[in-house]
């Protein structure tokens, strides 16, 4: 187990750097964890971070690539419902890391 | 005597092996899938509701509701109880059948 | 060519466990592509009831999940209307937009359908 220093307060993490307390989870501590991806959280970013965030609320589920880029194109528009537009935000593995850094649980299966 | 239910009546015999087992001054209880019988409409609730009047029923409620039954629709004649209820119902019968 | 298309049958009501693995299967199987359909059926109809808690008894909730369906690509989703009049509901009970088939189109569906898995 590791934690990060965000405002003074340890927020602990899982060794593969996924929050342990789900409700840790603000604005300051995206931006620390998405430093340790070597993103530096733009508006953009931060508008996908929040989609993440809504999906979970709604269906309980982290999501695959596939409903990912399409929930995106839904929530932020068709331009950006694109997996080259979240290639280019979070480069190798968008669903994953852009989930890590919004805070939800590590997905259960390997989608 | 107390019979407790607690398969959904969809796809086993043992909601229609327990009905006819039943006697008029027994009890039922439906606990977990088993409350599904009380869907209104279904076919299961209508044979419930035939059963002689004497026979008392009774469903736990967090099974109710989390299967997304709403306790206004359910007959009358059914009791909703909670867990501690059910521990008391169980020790008042003599026996308790389970199917 | 073309992904073979598979069919899975969920035949349980929500709190047994194989209602989530059929779940489960058809989020896989949508998520690498594979034209997938899902058909309620028996006490798998059980599932799509509006208003499931199921927090009362301690479970996750598979509802939440169910409509994640659509946007996960599986789009053929198929409920049984023999098994919902015999249990007495209805369309409007139902928390997804899922497409009534008689008894007889079942047929035709596993018929038309490379793959079945029944769960």
């Amino acid at each position: 187990m590791t934690a990060i220093a965000v405002d003074g307060r340890a927020i602990e993490l899982d060794k593969e750097g996924f929050l342990v307390n789900l409700d840790d989870w603000s604005e300051p501590v995206a931006f620390e964890l998405a430093q340790a991806e070597g993103i530096a959280l733009s508006a953009e970013h931060l508008d996908v971070i929040h989609a993440l965030r809504r999906f979970y609320a709604q269906y309980q589920l982290s999501p695959a690539m596939r409903p990912l880029v399409k929930y995106i194109g839904q929530q932020l528009g068709p331009d950006k419902g694109s997996s080259l537009y979240l290639l280019k935000l979070f480069p190798g593995s968008p669903a994953k890391i852009a989930s890590k850094i919004a805070g939800l649980p590590k997905p259960d299966n390997c989608l | 005597m107390l019979h407790i239910l607690r398969h959904s009546p969809g796809s086993e015999t043992r909601f229609a092996s327990c009905l006819r087992a039943l006697g008029a001054q027994q009890s039922l209880l439906l606990l977990e899938d088993a409350v599904y019988a009380l869907l209104p409409h279904s076919r299961t609730l209508a044979s419930l509701q035939i059963l002689p009047g004497s026979v008392r029923l009774y469903a736990i409620e967090a099974d109710v509701l989390a299967r997304g039954l709403a306790l206004d629709d359910l007959p009358e004649r059914v009791k909703i109880i909670d867990y501690s209820a059910m521990v008391r119902l169980s020790l008042e019968h003599k026996k308790v059948v389970s199917w | 060519m073309t992904m073979k298309s598979l069919l899975i049958i969920s035949r349980h009501p929500p709190a047994r466990q194989a209602a989530r693995e059929a779940l489960d299967l058809a989020l896989a199987a949508a998520a690498f592509g594979v034209p997938t359909g899902l058909l309620f059926m028996d006490d798998g109809v059980l599932q799509l009831l509006k208003g499931q808690d199921a927090a009362q008894i301690g479970r996750k909730s598979l509802a939440a999940n169910l409509q994640a369906l659509p946007m996960f690509g599986v789009e053929d989703i198929m409920v049984c209307q023999h098994s919902m009049s015999e249990r007495g509901l209805g369309a409007a009970q139902c928390l997804l937009d899922a497409r009534p088939v008689q008894s007889a189109e079942i047929a035709a569906l596993l018929d038309h359908y490379d793959q079945v898995v029944t769960l």
